[in-house]
């Protein structure tokens, strides 16, 4: 038996290749944006509750996606019961996940759920975490936590005393009144006898040419007071600029220290840099001389004038 | 059989030769050593004194890494020839005299006939003749030893030299014609001519002067060997002046302060300012010489520096 494929079994055959075709690439667009195939690791979140997250929560970091959470479950294991959660991170950023990494949980503002932020550590100086490994966490704060921070028992307590306080100096005002009505009738009675020019203050107050002297020379501290008054004011106009120019120093200060810090950095790192650019040209010079040793490079090479040995002549010596 | 064919069997034949080239690296590190001693004597040439001993001591020490004797003594020549440029006779000499002992060693008599050459110019310019002359023979007897032509005309260039600079006409012509057979090179066709100059000129021939200067210059044109250059402007120049075409001479005095200048020879263009000031007077010409005097202070002093 060897039956061709009629037209229409070949043309089915090849609609459902097509399909299959078109299929598998869709799900390798999906697969791709959706990080299928990228490599992820997994670590494990220790809380004292789980704050809402759910798997599918993101975990990110510098408020950008590295992975998700995977499973949440609550351990029996020690005595204080805690919440374990999983998570799976995009391999790429492990090496930002570190022993001084930290992850807590943060909670939207007023839309979205929460998720699971994760600082970076400081790789180089801290191992990375390996994989299962615990992320160092923090608990996040709820509503009834920063008021049990608050403490209101103890802010009445305080506004409490302070009333007491208040009610204390108004009685012990109520004393000494009868001794301040006094003191303002002596004081009255002293008005008198100046208003009539009785006394050495009441007839120095009286005498008319006094007044006239005190104007001009109140006028004359007016006119001093107006120059004094104008030389505070460019003062002023100067130091209102002094802290703008002391900015403005302070800001070039920082800009050469950073200068500074950057000629420092890359004065460490010119010796390497040299070491490799002359690693590099010393390559340069072997490819060349195994070039130059080839024969059929050799031949079309200008040939090289021999080195001499120098005679200095007595008409060319200084 | 094509022509096509044949052709690109030889290639293929070629090629697979090519790729089948032993390594040598002995004979590549030879090569770096002449290229460096051939850069070295570049910047010798322009008097750049510092990057001459850089490339030099460079070559030095690839031929002493490689143990190769001919290399070393022609890097120690060549820095003594440094040094001796700087004015630093002490240093020349030692550096002279070891490259002379491995030169009787391997043996290479050309090359050690240079370097008494060299040792020759030392004493001349420290001012013991007799002893230049002594030097003088002994590099004349290497040079004949060695039987190259170039090595034996270069020396009885320069004894002729060490004649005039004892006022010997007579002796110095004599070797200046066994001389002129044996100058094939342009370098030695540049001194030999010279020298006829410098001897034309002492014996008032200025027109036999002239044109052996003129051939002089070309010839050390043509090898671009600058400081020979500034000295055959410089005869050319005095040649004017005994002449007394001062404004011919002016002109030839100022060309050859400038090549002087410009290759840090401080002590010759001083030379050629003091002769552009006489000539100037004694002519009348009316130049200005403030370019030569702000150029003279200028004359690059950091090219020369001592080379470590």
């Amino acid at each position: 038996m060897n039956e061709a494929f009629t037209r229409s079994e070949k043309l089915a055959g090849l609609f459902l290749f097509l399909t299959l075709l078109i299929a598998v690439a869709a799900l390798l667009v999906i697969g791709q944006g959706k990080a299928w195939f990228k490599s992820q690791r997994t670590y494990l979140v220790k809380f004292r509750q789980g704050y809402n997250l759910q798997p599918g929560s993101s975990v990110k970091m510098f408020n950008t996606e590295i992975g998700k959470v995977t499973n949440l479950r609550i351990s029996r294991l020690t005595d204080r019961l805690e919440v374990v959660v999983t998570i799976r991170v995009l391999a790429e950023y492990a090496d930002l996940i570190c022993q001084d990494s930290v992850a807590e949980v943060q909670s939207p503002t007023l839309f979205g759920s929460e998720y699971l932020e994760i600082s970076p550590g400081s790789p180089g100086k801290k191992p990375p975490i390996a994989e299962y490994g615990t992320i160092p966490s923090k608990e996040h704060k709820t509503l009834a936590d920063y008021l049990e921070e608050f403490q209101p028992e103890d802010s009445l307590r305080r506004a409490k005393q302070i009333l007491i306080n208040i009610a204390y100096l108004t009685e012990k005002l109520k004393i000494h009144e009868k001794k301040l009505l006094t003191s303002l009738s002596n004081f009255n009675e002293v008005m008198a006898s100046v208003l009539e020019a009785k006394g050495s203050l009441g007839k120095l107050l009286m005498q008319t040419d006094f007044y006239g002297r005190l104007e001009l020379s109140l006028t004359r501290l007016e006119s001093v007071l107006k120059d004094a008054a104008q030389i505070t004011g460019d003062l002023k106009n100067t130091t209102r600029d002094m802290p703008a120019l002391a900015q403005a120093v302070s800001q070039e200060v920082q800009n050469v220290k950073s200068i500074l810090a950057d000629i420092k950095q890359g004065s460490q790192e010119f010796p390497e840099l040299m070491g490799s650019a002359s690693e590099a040209a010393r390559g340069g010079t072997e490819v060349v001389d195994a070039l130059k040793a080839n024969p059929l490079i050799r031949l079309t090479l200008p040939k090289q004038p021999p080195s001499k040995t120098i005679h200095v002549e007595p008409r060319n010596v200084p | 059989m094509s022509l096509k064919f044949w052709v690109l069997l030889g290639l293929t034949i070629l090629l697979a030769y090519g790729c089948g080239a032993g390594p040598d690296p002995y004979g590549q590190q030879v090569n770096r050593t002449t290229t460096l001693a051939i850069q070295g004597q570049q910047w010798f040439s322009q008097g750049d004194l510092r990057r001459a001993a850089r490339d030099f001591g460079r070559a030095l020490e690839i031929s002493q890494s490689i143990d190769y004797p001919a290399g070393v003594a022609q890097q120690l020549n060549n820095l003594g020839a440094v040094a001796l440029e700087q004015g630093n006779l002490e240093t020349a000499q030692e550096l002279f005299n070891q490259a002379l002992s491995l030169n009787q060693e391997i043996p290479d008599w050309a090359a050690a006939s240079t370097n008494l050459a060299n040792l020759a110019t030392i004493a001349q310019k420290s001012g013991n003749l007799a002893r230049a002359g002594e030097y003088l023979q002994a590099a004349l007897a290497a040079a004949e030893r060695s039987g190259a032509n170039t090595a034996r005309g270069r020396i009885l260039c320069q004894l002729a030299s060490w004649y005039l600079a004892q006022q010997d006409q007579g002796s110095a012509a004599v070797l200046l014609t066994q001389a002129r057979p044996l100058a094939t090179t342009p370098a030695l066709q540049g001194t030999l001519n010279h020298h006829w100059g410098r001897l034309r000129l002492r014996q008032g021939n200025h027109l036999a002067a002239l044109k052996h200067f003129n051939q002089a210059l070309a010839a050390d044109r043509e090898i671009l060997e600058r400081a020979a250059m500034a000295a055959d402007l410089f005869g050319l120049a005095e040649t004017y002046e005994a002449q007394g075409e001062l404004d011919q001479a002016f002109y030839y005095y100022s060309r050859a302060f400038d090549v002087y200048a410009a290759l840090g020879k401080k002590a010759r263009s001083e030379e050629c300012r003091e002769r552009l000031r006489q000539v100037n007077h004694k002519g009348r010409l009316g130049h200005s010489l403030k370019r030569f005097e702000s150029q003279s202070e200028q004359t690059s002093s950091e090219k020369n520096q001592p080379a470590s």
